[in-house]
Parts: structure tokens; sequence; C-alpha cells
């Protein structure tokens, strides 16, 4: 309340509650990092946590989000309430996790800022309806987020007042549609199975219903209640429908009105809480005064002002009782104006319903049986998603980067078009592309050495037999020997292939998934920054075929075709086969994203 | 809750059962996994059998 400042006011409650959330958050984490890792061992760990944090955070959301109208349907769910903003900051912290490991994984290490590449390397929304840049979509909801979570204190709220706070917060629901709309363009876009999809909209289903219920029932009362007296008055109800723990609200002017009652005085307020305009009509009188259901706040029901020392007032209103009838005068007196209180004799019942403060030591019994299983409730969606997600999620084909491990490699080098180290073994030649770390292309570290011998050390990556290398550029030194000439290239005729455009580096091994939507973004940045494209096909067989591709000239067709990254697409080309590297030249206007 | 942040909510609440349909219609009609042929021609079956 508007006493002094205190950082976090804890209390039992408060610990309990964010106890409970962080252990839910533990083990969605812990439960979704691990059955990943166990049904989907080729994918990169990497892959594992993005999906956990980001998934988690999206089911928090939907927490978050339901809260407020289940309060408003049912209220029993206002303990809920009363701490949500602890589990919007948490959700927020999840999410900004989530959004860090992306930046990194997808951005970081390349030829560009990764806070611009976020905006800029997932594609344009000129290429709209058919490709929609999904990464966007999700810094603008992780921005929105960071505002909410940075305001969250009651320091913002009592600085920029309810109405402002409120409006700034009101921005979760056009977070909310743009995370839907991240995820359906992004994880859902590009996944070969269903259910996914039938998921993300479940939720949708469930956070609209809940709101829509709500907003009916909100709507009826709020219709222009009581009829005039001949005198300009309000007739609101007859003096029995109003007792200590059930104030009577009713809406005059457009805006709520409680009517109280306290011991034989009855009095009128507006019933718009000044903390965060929580709705007094839903109140109870505690100790005198009527207090707010969602988070406690007090008023004194004759001059509308909170006990001292807090300093909250509101309008109060003059109340006259005729004929067993209730009256409010529509004219408010200005916040804290005392009005005498209209007097009655006849007892009336209690209403036995508990009623729910966050600072007392205490909730009340049934009140916390009934959280305890909604909590439970919670837990329980939190096993499912994660069992749910992680069991309809595309396969992950073998991969593997030996982050981390240094291999000697000995070989003549091949620096066109693509650098390559042609290393003599058992049976024959074998050829290992060649990278630099980072989303970069070796080929500034070998300049001038084409067909040279050389000696150099670096960490394996491998998918389906095609080998390469992610060199450490230091340990590159020229051997003893004269330079060899190139294998002359073989073409291996005309064809049409539909697949995709995939940078290597990632797709053989350094990232798994390293196709598709999900890797847009990440594949531009690292053929941009002159990793080979690879063009991926497969057939229904299961075969795929890893040509590297160039343009007809034979140079690196990187630069030409960033805008067809990780799209379906139709090339039409040559396959040329130098040693065991295997080409497709192609007019870079002969490759067409499919329709 | 006041008048205008009730209204705001059922605003907001109408707008998203709106656009989240039309979001995830776009989305699911839109929807390409990477493409796989029937058969991959010879030259480039040759790089698969090759490897």
């Amino acid at each position: 309340m508007g006493h002094g400042y205190v950082a976090v006011g804890w209390s039992r409650q408060k610990r309990i509650y964010d106890a409970v959330l962080t252990a839910g958050v533990l083990v969605y984490l812990g439960l979704f990092a691990g059955l990943h890792v166990a049904i989907h061992p080729n994918a990169t760990i990497e892959t594992a946590i993005i999906r956990a944090l980001g998934t988690c955070a999206f089911l928090m959301l939907h927490v978050v989000l339901s809260i407020g109208p289940l309060a408003r349907l049912d209220r029993r769910f206002l303990p809920l309430l009363y701490n949500r903003r602890h589990l919007g900051v948490t959700m927020f912290c999840v999410a900004a996790a989530h959004g860090a490991f992306s930046i990194f994984q997808f951005h970081a290490l390349s030829n560009m800022n990764p806070f611009v590449s976020v905006l800029v390397s997932d594609g344009s929304f000129r290429a709209l309806p058919g490709s929609v840049p999904f990464q966007p979509l999700g810094a603008a909801a992780l921005g929105i987020l960071l505002v909410m979570a940075a305001t969250s204190h009651d320091f913002w709220l009592a600085n920029l007042t309810a109405p402002v706070w409120k409006s700034i917060h009101m921005l979760v629901y056009l977070a909310y549609a743009l995370l839907v709309a991240h995820i359906a363009f992004g994880a859902l876009h590009s996944d070969e199975r269903a259910p996914l999809f039938g998921i993300v909209a479940a939720g949708a289903t469930w956070i609209l219903g809940v709101h829509l219920a709500a907003a009916l029932r909100g709507r009826a009362a709020d219709r222009e209640a009581g009829r005039r007296t001949p005198d300009g008055w309000v007739d609101v109800c007859a003096v029995d429908a109003v007792t200590p723990s059930r104030p009577v609200g009713v809406t005059i002017g457009g805006e709520r009105v409680a009517v109280v009652r306290n011991g034989d005085a009855i009095s009128a307020i507006s019933a718009v809480c000044r903390h965060q305009n929580g709705p007094l009509d839903e109140g109870r009188v505690i100790d005198g005064c009527l207090t707010c259901p969602w988070h406690g706040y007090q008023y004194l029901p004759e001059t509308g002002a909170s006990p001292p020392p807090f300093t909250e007032t509101l309008p109060t209103f003059d109340v006259r009782v005729q004929g067993g009838r209730i009256h409010v005068h529509p004219r408010p007196h200005v916040p804290g104006t005392r009005v005498e209180p209209a007097r009655v004799s006849a007892a009336v019942a209690e209403d036995p319903a508990p009623f729910y403060v966050g600072w007392l030591p205490q909730a009340p019994p049934p009140l916390a049986r009934f959280v305890r299983r909604a909590v439970l409730v919670v837990f329980a969606a939190a096993v499912a998603a994660p069992v749910a997600v992680v069991s309809w999620e595309s396969a992950f084909p073998p991969s593997r980067f030996e982050f981390g491990v240094a291999r000697a490699f000995e070989g003549i080098l091949r620096e066109h078009p693509f650098p390559a180290l042609e290393v003599a073994g058992d049976h024959g030649i074998v050829s290992y592309a060649l990278v630099a770390p980072g989303k970069f292309g070796a080929a500034p570290l070998v300049t001038g050495l084409d067909g040279a011998p050389v000696r150099l050390k670096g960490s394996l990556i491998e998918r389906q037999g095609r080998s390469m290398v992610e060199v450490e550029p230091e340990t590159i030194t020229r051997g003893a020997g004269a330079s060899a000439g190139a294998e002359a290239p073989e073409d291996r005729g005309a064809v049409t292939l539909r697949g995709e455009i995939v940078d290597a580096k990632c797709f053989l091994g350094v990232m798994n998934p390293g196709a598709t939507t999900v890797h847009r973004a990440c594949a531009r940045r690292c053929i941009s920054g002159g990793i080979p494209a690879l063009f991926w096909a497969r057939d229904r067989t299961g075969t795929e075929a890893y040509l590297m591709l160039t343009g007809l000239d034979g140079r690196p067709l990187n630069a030409d075709i960033l805008d067809l990254v990780a799209e379906p697409v139709e090339a039409t080309g040559r396959v040329e086969r130098i040693g065991d590297r295997w080409y497709l030249r192609a007019d870079p206007r002969q490759i067409r994203r499919l329709p | 809750m006041n008048h205008r942040l009730r209204r705001r909510h059922r605003v907001a609440a109408v707008l998203l059962a709106v656009v989240l349909p039309l979001v995830l219609y776009w989305a699911a009609r839109t929807r390409r996994p990477a493409p796989v042929m029937e058969h991959l021609p010879g030259p480039a079956a040759g790089e698969a059998a090759g490897r």
C-alpha cells in the first residue's frame, strides 16, 4: 500500500508460492531435457535446452493468462492471483533464457551483430504469405514481456498509476498472439507431424474460452442496474441483500460502486481499488474495512480512505434507506470525503464462504485445499506437456560433432570451389570439407595453399559418411613436398531435384536439427559467412543426397541463394564429381521456391 | 476492475478470438516440411551410393 517502500513484502504464503513455482519449473525443465536426450539422442543438447525453455515459458504463460478469468469465474482461484506477478516474472526469466540460448546458438559468432541478425536473418515479411519470419515475432513478444517484468513491482504501479500500468500489462495479450504465431510459423511450420499443432490450438482454445466466459459474465454485471427514484437517486437493492461478507456492486455512470454493510451502517464507495483497479464489490468487510479480493487493500466504508498510515482514497457516495431499499446518489464525492452512513437495524446472515487475504498468515483451509488441487492440475500439465511434445517431435537423423576434440589431419589442400582436405587412407582418398570456427567458411584460412600438402588440427563433423572438419586456424601448416594437381571434374549428368538448401556445417552435425524453418536464420548466417551451401534431397526410401551448390562457373553460389535457404525448393542443374566430392552446378535462376 | 479495464479485456478476448484461429489456419495451410521426392534421380542417387 502507499506506506513506505519494501522491495518484496515476503510472507509465508509468498515463500510457499515461489517454492512451488521454482519446483514446477525445475521439474518441467528436467523432465523435458531428460526425455529429449532419451528419445532423441541424435539431437544436439542445445536443441533440448532451447525447446525445454521455450515450451516451459509458453505453458507458464497459459497459466498466467488463465488465473485472471478463472478468478472472475470462481473466486476460489483468487489465492493464485495474489502472487501472479512472481509467476509472470519467472515466466519472463525462462523465456529470456530461451531467447538468449537461441540468439547465441543461431546468431552469435557470425558476420552480423546477433541482435540485428534476430530481426533480419530469418527472412523478410515481404515473403508473405508463403514464408513468415518467426524469430522477429518471438523477439517482439520477449520485448513486451521484458517491459512487463521490469515494471511489475508496486514501485512502478504507484508511479505510473494503475490505469497506465494496467494498459502496459494488457500488452500480454499481444505477446501471446505473437508467441502463437512464433511457434506456428517456426517449430510447427516445418514439423512433419501434426499433433503438435493440435496442442498449440488446444492451448489457444482454452485461453479464448476462459476469457470469453469471464467477459460474458462480467458484461451482465456491467449493465446499469437499479432504477432512478423521482428525486434522482438509484434504487440498488433490498437492505438484507447486503451483508459484511457480501457487498453489492452496482454500475452507476459506467463505473462500479460497492454498497457495503459494516454492522448497522450502510455506505457506498467506488468499487475500483486504487492498487490495481481490483473489484472491491467482490471483497469483504474485515476489521471494519472493505478489503479488496485481489491483494487485500483496505478502505473505510464511510470515508473511502485506507486506514492510517496508508494513504489511498476512493470516491464516496451518499446513501439512504427507504422502505427497506437502499438508494445511492449517483454524484460521487471527492475521494476520501466522509459520508454519513445510512443506519439499519435488521440482522443479516453471514456468507459462510471463505475469503482469502494474502497478507494474513494462513489461507482458510477449504481455499487452501482447493488451491492445492489446482496446483496439482498444473503440475500434471507440466508432466504431460513434455511427454507429448517430445514424443511427437520429428525424428533427428544421426550426426556428430566432436566439439572440443582436436584431431590431426594431413593431406592435400583444395581451395576451390570450397576448401577441402584430401587425405590418403586405406580405402583411397577421403575428402574432408573445411570450415572455420563459428559461422565462417575456411577460404580466408587457406588462401594460396591450393594443391599444397598441409597439416592441421580440427574437430570432426560427420553425417552419414559425409565428413567435415572445423579447423583450428592457428594449426594450419604447410607440409614438405610439391603441390599436387586436382583431379578433373566428372560430369554425371543433368538433374532436377526437390529439396532444401542448408549450410553444410550445421547440417552435417554441428546442430541437429540443422535444416528446415527452425534453423533458417542460422543457415543464412553460415552461408553468408562462407560455409558451403549444400543441396539436400531425399526420397521415400530414406536415401539422401548432399550436393555442394555452385554456379555454372563452378564458384560458390552462397550470396545468390540466401533468400531460398531452408525453404522447399526445386533446382535444375548438373551433378559433378571431383574425387569423392559431389557438386550441383546450377544457374541460380534455375532454383525456385516451391509453391 | 474499472470500466475501461473491463472493456479492454473484452476487446482483447474478441481480438484473440479472431486473430488466433486465423494465424493457426494460415500457418497450417502454408506448412511446408522439407520436400521428399519419389525417387532420387540417378546422378544424385550416385552421390548417396558413393558415400
